[in-house]
Parts: C-alpha cells; sequence; structure tokens
C-alpha cells in the first residue's frame, strides 16, 4: 500500500458506522429472505396508479377478477376425449394449482328459465309468420330425441332464446365442452387458479403439471390462455435474463480489469464498493417497497455498474501518481455522484410505481458504493502493476492534437447533421406492447384461444349508467343494434351486455303480446296436422296467462347467469343508481370510431384500456423528457459556477452523446419511448461523470483511464440489456449502447488543448 | 389314456368350441357384426308415446348417413327433413346430448356407445338384446333407459325418457337409391 495514509479517529469511526449500517443490511436482508417475501414479476407494475373516475375504478376491479384468476386450455389428441381431458385435470388437480374447474359453465340455463320462456322471443322467431312457427313445432314432435313438450311449449320457444342468445362457438361432444376449428375439434378444460397468477411457486407447479400431461401424450396438442402464463413467462425471462446478462456483463467487467490491473487485490477493491452498494440497497429498497419487482433488479443490478466509477477514478490516480493528494479527488467524485442522484432522483418523481423503486434501488446503489469508496479505500491501496501505466500511456495518445481544424468541423458538421435530424425526424412511440414481454408465440396462442371461444379481451369496454333496472336494459337494448352490425360486418370480434341475457321490462311485455297472438294463429293448426287431441288448444296456453317478470338479480342468481355477474356493476354510491358494463373484442378502427360515436351521451363511456395506458406512457415520456431539460439546466448552472469558461468541457460528453443518440434513432426510424428516455437518464449521469474528471484533471492519463474503464464497464453492464428479449430493456439497452459509446468518442475533445494548461499529475 | 377319458375330452373341448354359437353374445363380436352390417340407408318407424298428454305420434320415414350427420326424414304424417349431428346449430342444446346416441345406434358404432352407456347383453348371438344406461349425468338428465336389440344390425331401439315419454323405432335396411320410391309399410 503505497500511500495508504493511516485513518484519524474521525474516519475510523465513521468507517466502523458503515460497516455496522451494512452488518444492519445484511441481517435485514436475511430476515427477508427467510420470511420469503415474493418477488413481484409483474411489468405492469411500471403502470401508474392512475386517479380514476370510481365508476371506471369498479369496473377495472370487475374485469380484473374476472380475468386474473382464469385460465383456459384446450387440448386435442389421439386418445378419446374424455380419457385426455380427465387426465388433463388430473395432472391439474394434483399439482394443486388450481381451486375449481368451471364445469357448470357450459351448462345450458334451460330449467331455470323454463317459467320465463314467453316473454323471451329471439328476433327470428318473433318476425316469421304462422306457416313457420307451425313447421316448427311438427318438427320437434316428430325429430327422435328432441324435447317436444306439446303442452308447456309446442313452439319451442326456451331453445328458440337459448339458441339465438347462448349460441356461442362452445358445444357439448360427448358431454365436453368443445370448440371446432379448420382442422378439427378442440376440448376446453378451463378454471380458476389456486393462488395469484404472479405466484411463483403455483406457476412452477402449473408449469410441471402440463409438462408432465405433454410427456404423457407427446401427440396431443395444448393451446394456453391466461394472464398466468404470461406471468411466468415474463418470470421465467427476467430470472434467465439476469442469470445470462447479468453474468455476461459480470464477466466482461471482470476482464476488462484484469487486463488493466493484473493484481487480484485491484480487482477486489473495485468490486468491494459495487457489492456494498448492493448490500446496501436491495434490503431497504424491498422493506420500503414491501416488495421487489424483478426488472428492478434486472436494471438496478447493472446501474450500480456506474458506482464501479468512483473506485475506478480513485484506484487509477493512486496508482497512476502515487504521489497524488486524495483531497484532490473528492470533489470530483462527489460532484460525480450528485449528477448522477440527480439524474435518477427525477425518477421518483414519476407517478410509476416500478420506476419510483429502479430510481430508490440505484440512488441507495450508488450513495452505498460512494460511501465504502469514500470511507474504506483510502485505506486499501493496492501496489501498481506496470502493465497498468503501460496501458494508460498508450490511451493517452489518443487525443487531439493541439490544431486539428478538420475533426473539429467534421464534429461541428455531425451535430448540425444531428441536430437537423432530430428537428425533421424524430418520433414518439408509446405502444403499449413495449411492456408486454411475453413471446410472440405465446401471445399468437392466447389470441387463438380468444379467437375460437369468441371471449372477449378484457382491453375495452362501454359502461352504461341509468336511473333504474328498466332504464338501463333499455339503454343496452338501444346499442344491440350498431354493436350486431360490427359484428356482422366483422368490425367487432365479440360484445357481451346483460339485456341480451335479460330483455328490459318493456320488450318483455311486447313479447309476450306477440307470443299470444302467435299461440292464437299458429296452435290450432299444428295440433290439427300432428294428430294431437284437440283439447291441447286450451290447455296449452295456460301457462301463458301468468308469466312473470325476468329481472337482473334472478338471471345472476341462477348458475348459467353467475358468468354475467363480471358485467353488473349495480349500484354505485353515486348517482345515477345502476350501472352495467359492455364488453368488447377485438375492433378495428372503424369499430372504435362507431364506439366512441356510442359513448356520446353521458349516460355511457366507453373506455379503451390501451389507449388509455399508452396516454399515461406518453405524458410520463413527456415529464421525463422535461426532467431531463430542467436537470441538464440546473447542473449547467452549478457547473458554470464551479468551471466558468471550461463548462462545454463538463458538458460535451453527456450532451454530445444524447444529441448522437437521439440523431440517430431518429436516422433509423425508431420512435422514441419512454424506456429510450430512461437510457438517456444513464447515458446523462455517466456522461456527466466522464466530463468532470476530464476538466477536474485535464492532462491526467489516469482519470482518462478511468473513463475509458467506466464506459467501457458500463457498455458491458447496459449494452449487454440491448440483447434482452424485453422490450423495454431492450430500449434501454440500445440507447446506453449508442450513447456511452458517443461518450467516450467525445471526451477527446473535451481534453483537446488542455497538455499545456495543467500539468500532468502521472508524469515526474 | 383311456378312451373313455379322451372321449369325455373331446365332449368337453366340443362343449367348449360350440359354447359361442349358443350363449350370450360376445361384445367384440357384436361390435364387429354391426360395424360390418349397418345399412348406409334404412327406412324407420317411429312410435312417440307422450306421457304428460297420454297420446302416442305415429311417423314412419327413411334415413340415410352422409359425411356430415345423419339425414332424418320423416314422410308421413308430415314432410320434414332434419341433419341429425352434433354440429348442426339449428337443433336444439338438448338434442346435441342425445345426437352421439342416435349417432351410435343407427350407425353401428358400439364402441361409442361404450363410452357413454353401461351395457347389459342379454339373448343370443343371433337375436340379442341390450339394456343401455347412461353414465354422464347430462345424458342421464334426459334419458333413463335405452332397450335394444337386433341381430346382424339393430333393429328395434326403445327410449325411455326422463319425463316418462317414450320413442319407440323400427329400423330396416334400404337401398339408398329407391329411398324416396314410394312406401313400404303396409
Amino acid at each position: 500500500m503505497s500511500n495508504a495514509q493511516p485513518p484519524n479517529r474521525m474516519e475510523r469511526l465513521t468507517a466502523f458506522a458503515w460497516a455496522g449500517l451494512l452488518l444492519g443490511c445484511a441481517l435485514l436482508l436475511a430476515g427477508l429472505l427467510s420470511r420469503g417475501t415474493p418477488l413481484d414479476t409483474r411489468i405492469t407494475a411500471l403502470l401508474p396508479d392512475t386517479q380514476q373516475d370510481a365508476l371506471i375504478e369498479h369496473a377495472e376491479q370487475r374485469l380484473t377478477g374476472a380475468f386474473e384468476y382464469r385460465f383456459v386450455l384446450l387440448v386435442r389428441g389421439d386418445n378419446t376425449p374424455a380419457q385426455l381431458v380427465a387426465e388433463l385435470k388430473d395432472h391439474l388437480r394434483n399439482s394443486s394449482s388450481v381451486n375449481a374447474f368451471d364445469d357448470d359453465l357450459f351448462q345450458a340455463p334451460g330449467n331455470d328459465l323454463g317459467q320465463y320462456r314467453y316473454r323471451l322471443l329471439p328476433e327470428p322467431l318473433a318476425n316469421t309468420d304462422s306457416d313457420a312457427w307451425v313447421q316448427r313445432g311438427l318438427t320437434r314432435l316428430f325429430t327422435p330425441g328432441s324435447n317436444a313438450d306439446p303442452r308447456r311449449d309446442p313452439f319451442g320457444l326456451l331453445d328458440a332464446w337459448l339458441e339465438q342468445r347462448f349460441a356461442g362457438p362452445l358445444r357439448l361432444i360427448e358431454g365436453l365442452p368443445a370448440v371446432n376449428d379448420t382442422n378439427g375439434r378442440w376440448f376446453v378444460v378451463s378454471g380458476q387458479l389456486e393462488a395469484s397468477p404472479y405466484d411463483m411457486g403455483m406457476q412452477q407447479r402449473l408449469a410441471a403439471a402440463l409438462s408432465n400431461f405433454r410427456d404423457a401424450h407427446p401427440n396431443a396438442e395444448l393451446l394456453r390462455s391466461g394472464l398466468v402464463f404470461h406471468a411466468a413467462s415474463g418470470a421465467d425471462q427476467a430470472k434467465r435474463e439476469i442469470s445470462t446478462i447479468g453474468l455476461g456483463s459480470l464477466l466482461g467487467i471482470g476482464l476488462l480489469l484484469w487486463a488493466t490491473f493484473r493484481r487480484g487485490s485491484m480487482l477486489l477493491s473495485l468490486l468491494l464498493p459495487v457489492a456494498c452498494g448492493v448490500l446496501f440497497a436491495l434490503p431497504l429498497t424491498w422493506w420500503v417497497f414491501g416488495t421487489l419487482n424483478l426488472l428492478t433488479l434486472a436494471f438496478g443490478a447493472s446501474l450500480i455498474g456506474i458506482s464501479v466509477d468512483y473506485a475506478l477514478h480513485l484506484q487509477c490516480a493512486r496508482q497512476l501518481s502515487p504521489t497524488l493528494a486524495l483531497t484532490r479527488l473528492w470533489p470530483g467524485l462527489l460532484l460525480g455522484l450528485v449528477s448522477s442522484l440527480t439524474a435518477y432522483l427525477a425518477q421518483l418523481a414519476t407517478p410509476l410505481p416500478g420506476l419510483r423503486q429502479m430510481a430508490t434501488f440505484a440512488a441507495l446503489g450508488l450513495i452505498g458504493a460512494w460511501l465504502t469508496v469514500r470511507l474504506w479505500l483510502p485505506w486499501f491501496s493496492p501496489s501498481p502493476h506496470a502493465s497498468t501505466a503501460r496501458i494508460a500511456t498508450q490511451l493517452d495518445r489518443l487525443r487531439l492534437p493541439s490544431r486539428a481544424p478538420i475533426r473539429w468541423s467534421l464534429l461541428a458538421l455531425l451535430g448540425i447533421l444531428a441536430v437537423v435530424l432530430i428537428a425533421s425526424r424524430l418520433t414518439a412511440n408509446d405502444d403499449l406492447r413495449q411492456l408486454n414481454p411475453s413471446p410472440d408465440a405465446l401471445i399468437a396462442e392466447q389470441q387463438r384461444v380468444q379467437a375460437l371461444l369468441e371471449s372477449p379481451t378484457g382491453s375495452r369496454y362501454l359502461i352504461v349508467t341509468a336511473e333504474h333496472e328498466g332504464e338501463l336494459l333499455e339503454r343496452l337494448e338501444a346499442l344491440e343494434p350498431t354493436l350486431a352490425a360490427l359484428k356482422a360486418d366483422g368490425h367487432l370480434a365479440q360484445y357481451r351486455h346483460l339485456a341480451q341475457a335479460v330483455p328490459s321490462p318493456m320488450t318483455q311485455r311486447a313479447n309476450l303480446d306477440r307470443v299470444r297472438q302467435a299461440y292464437g294463429r299458429a296452435l290450432p293448426e299444428l295440433i290439427t296436422r300432428a294428430g294431437l287431441p284437440s283439447d291441447l288448444v286450451d290447455r296449452a296456453q295456460v301457462p301463458l296467462r301468468e308469466v312473470p317478470l325476468l329481472t337482473l338479480d334472478a338471471w345472476l342468481e341462477m348458475p348459467a347467469g353467475r358468468a354475467d355477474s363480471s358485467l353488473w356493476l349495480g349500484n354505485t354510491v353515486e348517482n345515477p343508481a345502476v350501472a352495467a358494463l359492455v364488453t368488447l373484442g377485438d375492433a378495428d378502427d372503424v369499430a372504435q370510431q362507431a364506439l366512441r360515436q356510442l359513448a356520446a351521451p353521458a349516460h355511457i363511456v366507453y373506455q379503451d384500456r390501451v389507449a388509455t395506458l399508452s396516454n399515461h406512457l406518453s405524458r410520463l415520456r413527456n415529464q421525463i423528457a422535461l426532467w431531463l431539460a430542467v436537470a441538464v439546466a440546473g447542473l449547467t448552472l452549478v457547473f458554470s459556477w464551479r468551471y466558468r469558461g471550461r463548462v462545454w468541457r463538463v458538458l460535451l460528453p453527456p450532451l454530445g452523446a444524447l444529441v448522437a443518440t437521439l440523431a440517430l434513432f431518429s436516422a433509423f426510424n425508431v420512435g422514441i419511448s419512454l424506456f429510450h428516455l430512461l437510457g438517456l437518464l444513464l447515458v446523462l449521469g455517466i456522461g456527466l461523470d466522464a466530463g468532470i474528471f476530464c476538466t477536474e484533471h485535464p492532462d491526467s492519463s489516469a482519470a482518462w483511464l478511468a473513463i475509458s474503464l467506466s464506459c467501457a464497464s458500463s457498455l458491458m453492464a447496459f449494452g449487454l440489456l440491448s440483447f434482452s428479449a424485453t422490450p423495454a430493456l431492450h430500449h434501454l439497452g440500445l440507447t446506453c449502447l449508442v450513447g456511452l459509446a458517443a461518450t467516450w468518442a467525445l471526451v477527446p475533445f473535451a481534453r483537446a488543448g488542455t497538455r499545456r494548461v495543467c500539468s500532468s499529475p502521472n508524469q515526474p | 389314456m383311456r378312451p373313455i377319458n379322451r372321449t369325455m375330452l373331446l365332449i368337453g373341448f366340443g362343449l367348449i368350441v360350440s359354447t359361442p354359437a349358443v350363449a350370450a353374445p360376445d361384445e367384440d363380436d357384436l361390435a364387429e357384426r354391426l360395424a360390418v352390417n349397418t345399412p348406409q340407408c334404412g327406412r324407420f318407424e317411429q312410435s312417440r308415446w307422450m306421457a304428460d298428454l297420454g297420446t302416442q305420434l305415429d311417423s314412419r320415414g327413411y334415413f340415410e348417413h352422409q359425411q356430415n350427420g345423419l339425414v332424418w326424414q320423416t314422410t308421413a304424417p308430415i314432410n320434414d327433413r332434419v341433419l341429425l349431428s352434433e354440429d348442426n346449430d339449428e337443433l336444439s342444446t338438448g338434442f346435441q346430448v342425445i345426437a352421439p346416441v342416435l349417432g351410435g345406434l343407427l350407425s353401428g358404432d358400439w364402441q361409442l356407445l361404450e363410452r357413454h352407456f353401461t351395457i347389459e347383453l342379454s339373448g343370443e348371438q343371433q337375436r340379442w338384446q341390450a339394456t343401455l344406461t347412461p353414465n354422464e349425468a347430462g345424458v342421464a338428465e334426459r334419458l333413463t333407459q335405452l332397450h335394444v336389440q337386433g341381430s346382424q344390425r339393430v333393429e328395434q331401439v326403445e327410449i325411455d325418457f326422463a319425463n316418462n315419454d317414450q320413442l319407440s323405432l323400427t329400423l330396416t335396411a334400404a337401398n339408398c337409391d329407391s329411398l324416396e320410391d314410394g312406401d313400404p309399410s303396409p
């Protein structure tokens, strides 16, 4: 240890205090780990806690509750369907990942609706003449196996209603719910999960059950749909990437540092601050937020890569100029920390809980690493290796000659070109899919299941409100012609609302009148032609005298109606008194336009969740851009105060890198997303470190070596994220890759013409 | 070996060999026989007993197996044509439950019936009877039992419905080309 000075009492005390604090953090981490606090794998945790209308919030809760715990599997194979389905269910049941299978879901509501049938008249039957009614009655009487009931329902009103209203793609084949596609028949196994779809233990049990089933039936085909499969895939991907990208970057940085310093103790002194940073940040963030998002780990762990900067600057300076007083380094290091913290803490101001978590993690990690460098490393100075100085000298040759008009002109030209590109072509991208880390194949599988089952996507809906139930049902009925036309023309995949199951009281009255008239005209002829006893004419009309009104309450209490309960929002605290949902399937532009028009009256609200969230993302992107601008302006002021005329040297690497990155994205038509901006925040932080050190120590080969190592190690830490399959991390990584390379390339310009201005500390 | 023993052995062997010809029919054999002998087309006579009304409805007509299902053509007392298939959306959901049963019976698909019913076979191989009790709740809700008899193919079917209705079908094979020619019934 060439210049390790003996610490004074105060320094020793703070160093021990820091050690004590870290020990406390280690104990807290052990406690959290032993308690098995779950890791959060939701990418949507990044999304804002939006302040919404109470009614919309209620609707969102209903939809989330209805969708989150559900799963649907479609299966087909060589075995008999009953065997295949039973074995699949056995595997799932034994894995204790499934709470209940919805076997009742597909039962026709026949018996429960029996007494109401005369008030339920489907449109096609209502519009046919009495000959068609007679023919319908005769067919029912003479078809073997049809449940003809000439006394209670000679014309099959109930069947007609069920056919019309509940004629989904599902049918019972050998007693099992099934759907057809062009290549054959799929059998449906669906139900509710035992635990939250984000519960990783349950995800693993479910995946193992399906994998066992596949092993047992290698020829069986299986399609999956449900949030749980996306959550599991996201968790798997995040875990995989943490191990590959994380390990890759750690290995790369290790090799780079080893090649430069060739001392194990040196590597240790560089990695110690990073390790302490993680140890400080991990338990505290986990404890403060109560949960830890896997993305925070993936992003935050790389972020701590910046923390290696402080140790690098300190140790490079001491290796290359052992006589340098450490007090000369502290201001630069402190400025580096403050500028990085400014850039990251801006994220705390965003309403994204996930982002706030990442910012907290990164900020705590940086502080932890900085404190370790400041409090511990002065005591710890491994002896230098000759190759370090050689590398530094060679690297120092990479500087601009004192007069390099062509290079400066080229830089100016590139700068102008970049600004023009940005001004003319820069676009934004707020596509929500950038948040969806699911592989395309899984998304396609989900969409295929949804299309086969004609189930709503849950991503858009209408809310209809009214003073009372009758008015609500009338308002829902009024939507029917538009929605039916959109569906018939292929603009809207499907829709569902309560009035499809429960006609309004007014419609039910009108239906009963029409049924009575039709009986009067068609019943005598049916009875004569079929040869049935003539007294049946009177007996069959007895049930028509008193027919109860089908109410929403009655319907929602029937087993078949329970599935509709997610559509009923009921009474809310506010006026108007009742509200209901209309769930919608995929809608094209025509349908979306029509839906917006439908929602013109005050009692209808159209909610497009994708558009709403995209809006949030866009607002957030603007907010962060604003923060970025404010941070740059504030830092410029601070730096102008300290560096005066040399301030451009501090700002050239970070701002030049921002401009270069944005220009490159503009040139290649990459729309700027929220995550590109977060990447720019990182580039700004690292670029500022580089700018500060090349201005603080302009002619120091040690500073230039440290900057180069810092850029290279951060490139490995962040640039590798551009290989991430998670779109958000990919954007972030790509930005860092371009931005950090540009930062490094700009540093020689920032150092230009300084050789004679300052004395070189490493040259005796 | 003494001669008497050899004789007894021969008699015993003969008994064993000849047993299937006179004893209860074998299910596998019957399944195979039905699969081979079931006609593509045939005529039916149907009697429907409606317990609720205390009335019987008689009808007759012909049927034809087609690729997409079974065409059931009633010719008297009314003229009516229905495609009996699980995939026919025009049929009621209740009928969709019964469809495989009728399909299995009329197409001689004994394996299909064995999946849905517990079958008791009796009689002789050339004149057999079977009682079918449904295994599935969905089917049992509609019908309680089926009585089927036949020889080379299914000839007579009686269905007991849960609401005490009864349906009786008498089936005869017919040439597909001459189905619409006249009425063979007496």
